[in-house]
């Protein structure tokens, strides 16, 4: 059997789901007659926000999205050395370590000059 | 029948990839690159290529996607706008003349079926790509490599801070 | 397949990349210290930094005696020592340039001083990768601090300028590397240089390889591929600049030489002569009209990269020419080092704060107020222009010479031509220093130009450097030549018949007063 059967059900049932949850809102829960008040988007009750929705980003979040990239591919380099970890015993703890401490490093210093902090 | 797959998967890649490419609204673009990029996820997997799935599924769909649309969002891209300049006409029958090229070229080889095509010189083996042999040489023989890609990022994210960063201590 | 790590195995990775691993650590310790530790202690900084250089030298000099097996990534046999001596030299000489100019203009000390040892690192590294994967992270690691280098100045728009042109246009570049390093995977099935070019050649190796000597000469600014050079080294801040003209391309030739060295099939020959001669022909013949000496001195570079490209093609004859030919590159690049961080730091000390005159009309009678600079850069610049008793001539003299002895004497015969057309534009800034008048309107409000206690040790240093090496050349080239050596070992012999050597006459002539035996040289070369 494939391996990867169990994925395509898992798939097919998520968006069976999806759809699904979807359309029933549809049927049962269908607004009748809308109004300027009912297209309005809700916001915990309280008078919606007059303007553009779209605002510009501050370019923390850039710095922060950079971040991001950096260190999800530093993980990507732990899923082969996972699968392998037990055939290259202390070695690949080492080799591992190596490149995990150079990467906090540079951790240590993002968070030293506050780079991470929000203010 | 591993067709089948392989044409849902290009359909729905091909289909995005228009919507893409024709969508007038920055955001909708990017988030159809997302699926785009998945169906390719997808195809790596047909081949057989796991770690590039994961790959490709990790950084790209989801790290790089995230920079565009932080970038995006930044330089407020508006929805529905017009392009930023027309191109010239040229630049349009450039572009199909060069497409059907190559479109000829692709369907050439796929008819010869690869021959005159240099073939792989090594028998390749049957766990070629997969991630246990990616890390056992990624391990031993590419070490080097492997560590030197720690420095590069460290660059990276020096670089990043310094140019993004609004004050410094 | 089951993997095995001996010790041996990691003590020779250890050892064979130590040169970078103990600048990287070096650069690593700055960065730290500079996060760390409060703002008062930064001036200590660029000494740290020295002294990691220092250490780095020493490290690579032990590993080369050490390390041994080739590991099919990166090899530490002579030509790496000598290459990275020479980075090292680089290194050390921008980060003393750099510190009074990172703090006259107020730049982020801790990360100015580790981008430029991270770079440094990545270009230790080309110059001793024996695989295009180790290629690419070196080029990866000299390029990225350089972008974010030349954007330091994040504030003026014309740095901001410089940074993004330069990372569109590299990452393209690089985009070039990883696309040919993928064809020559494909053609061949293996990623290690000699390998791939030992292969049958095919269009798809053929295809490959092009695509990576297209990176290559981006990043040295080989003519087709230098539209980025003028912008980037104008905007940058000047000492990056200095740096990322002397570094870069030196990284860039090391990366040729690891390829070109193999063997590169006889077309390529060709293409690399007809790169050189448009190279050495534009740069030179744009650089007339310049009326900015950072513009000026950037397409200076480009026409040095074709003089370093044609002293590189020799490597595809035989031994002793390969050797002859290396050497001198090598040679070269270090007296390139020299005369081209002089220039620089002399338009940092002119510019004032904020990098205000760069425009040669700011030369104009500047000898009257500040004689001392103005000499010292007309040392540089006849340097540069390769007017004797400079290094500078020196330089050109063996390059030309092992050009014409390796059989390309058409290429020499243009670099000569093009030479007497870049003393024009040299001299030209040399005259309207000591010639023309001042601008009457500031006569009396401007100061005289003097530069800090740093500078006026670098400058003298380094004045006298370009003319030691030029009347010790000797010496030098014979250190280069071990360097060279090691390059050409895989290449075939020189025929049984006695050669012309050209160098060996020539470095008789210069060193008969110091007693200077080339004959044990000789010898070596013809073993």
């Amino acid at each position: 059997m494939n391996p990867y059967l169990p994925i395509l059900f898992m798939l097919i049932i998520a968006t069976a789901f999806a759809v699904g949850a979807l359309s029933l809102a549809m049927f049962i829960g269908r607004p009748k007659g809308g109004n300027e008040r009912k297209l309005a988007p809700y916001e915990c009750g309280i008078e919606p926000v007059v303007g553009e929705v779209r605002e510009r980003f501050p370019v923390k979040f850039y710095l922060v999205a950079m971040l991001f990239i950096l260190f999800d591919i530093e993980v990507i380099f732990l899923y082969p050395w996972a699968v392998v970890f037990r055939q290259l015993q202390v070695f690949g703890l080492i080799e591992m370590g190596i490149f995990l401490a150079i990467l906090l490093l540079g951790y240590m210093y993002v968070w030293r000059v506050g780079a991470l902090e929000w203010q | 029948m591993t067709w089948i797959p392989f044409v849902l998967i290009a359909a729905v890649a091909v289909f995005f990839a228009l919507y893409l490419v024709l969508s007038k609204n920055a955001v909708h673009g990017a988030l159809s690159l997302v699926l785009v990029l998945v169906s390719l996820a997808i195809f790596f997997l047909l081949l057989g290529a796991e770690f590039i799935f994961i790959v490709q599924v990790a950084v790209y769909a989801g790290a790089i996607m995230v920079l565009f649309l932080f970038v995006m969002m930044l330089l407020n891209v508006g929805g529905a706008e017009g392009p930023l300049r027309e191109n010239p006409s040229w630049q349009l029958a450039a572009a199909i003349v060069l497409g059907c090229v190559l479109l000829f070229e692709a369907a050439l080889h796929i008819a010869r079926a690869g021959e005159g095509v240099r073939h792989f010189p090594q028998a390749i083996a049957a766990d070629f790509g997969s991630p246990e042999r990616i890390g056992q040489l990624l391990f031993s023989s590419y070490l080097l490599p492997f560590e030197i890609t720690s420095l590069v990022l460290l660059a990276a994210m020096i670089g990043a801070v310094v140019l993004a960063l609004r004050r410094f201590p | 397949m089951s993997i095995d790590l001996t010790t041996e195995f990691i003590k020779q990775n250890l050892w064979v990349s130590a040169p970078v691993w103990s600048l990287a650590a070096a650069a690593a310790l700055v960065l730290l210290v500079g996060a760390f530790r409060p703002r008062s202690t930064h001036s200590l900084l660029p000494a740290l930094g020295l002294i990691g250089v220092i250490v780095s030298g020493c490290v690579t000099v032990h590993a080369s005696q050490i390390a041994t097996a080739p590991l099919g990534m990166q090899s530490i046999d002579s030509f790496t020592v000598v290459f990275d001596l020479i980075i090292l030299i680089a290194t050390a000489i921008g980060i003393i340039i750099s510190s009074p100019y990172v703090n006259r203009e107020s730049l982020a000390r801790g990360e100015y001083y580790a981008l430029m040892m991270f770079s440094s690192s990545g270009a230790m590294l080309m110059g001793a990768s024996d695989n295009f994967i180790m290629m690419f992270l070196g080029l990866e690691l000299l390029s990225i601090p350089l972008y974010v280098l030349s954007g330091f100045r994040r504030l003026e728009g014309i740095s901001q300028e410089a940074a993004l042109k330069y990372f569109l246009l590299g990452s393209f570049a690089s985009a070039f590397f990883v696309y040919g390093t993928a064809l020559v995977f494909a053609a061949t099935g293996t990623t290690s240089i000699a390998a791939a070019l030992a292969a049958n050649s095919g269009a798809m190796l053929t295809m490959g390889v092009g695509m990576v000597l297209v990176a290559l000469g981006f990043k040295v600014a080989l003519v087709p591929f230098h539209m980025w050079t003028p912008d980037v080294y104008e905007g940058a801040p000047t000492s990056v600049t200095a740096f990322m003209s002397v570094v870069a391309k030196a990284a860039g030739f090391g990366g040729l030489a690891r390829i070109v060295a193999p063997g590169l099939s006889p077309n390529w020959h060709l293409l690399l002569w007809l790169l050189a001669a448009g190279t050495m022909i534009w740069g030179n013949l744009i650089a007339i009209p310049q009326q900015n000496i950072k513009r000026l001195l950037a397409y200076s570079s480009i026409s040095h990269a074709g003089y370093i490209l044609m002293g590189l093609l020799t490597l595809s004859r035989d031994s002793v020419a390969g050797v002859d030919g290396m050497s001198a590159v090598l040679f070269y690049l270090l007296v390139y080092t020299l005369m081209n961080f002089g220039a620089f730091a002399v338009v940092i000390v002119f510019a004032g704060s904020g990098d205000k005159a760069e425009d040669i009309d700011d030369y104009r009678g500047i000898a009257r107020r500040s004689p001392l600079l103005a000499a010292l850069m007309s040392v540089f610049l006849l340097s540069l222009a390769g007017i004797p008793p400079f290094a500078g001539f020196f330089g050109k003299l063996f390059l030309f010479s092992a050009a014409v002895q390796a059989g390309y004497p058409g290429l020499a015969v243009i670099a000569v031509l093009t030479s007497v057309m870049g003393v024009f534009y040299y001299l030209r800034v040399t005259v309207v220093m000591f010639m023309e008048e001042e601008p009457a309107s500031g006569v009396a409000d401007k100061p005289s130009v003097s530069a800090s206690p740093t500078y006026g040790f670098v400058l003298g240093a380094l004045a006298a450097l370009v003319i030691v090496v030029g009347i010790l050349a000797a010496p030098v080239l014979n250190w280069t030549a071990g360097g060279a050596e090691s390059l050409t070992a895989g290449r075939p012999a020189a025929s049984a018949s006695v050669r012309y050597c050209a160098l060996c006459r020539l470095q008789r002539f210069i060193s008969r007063p110091f007693a200077f035996d080339c004959t044990e040289l000789r010898n070596l070369r013809y073993r």
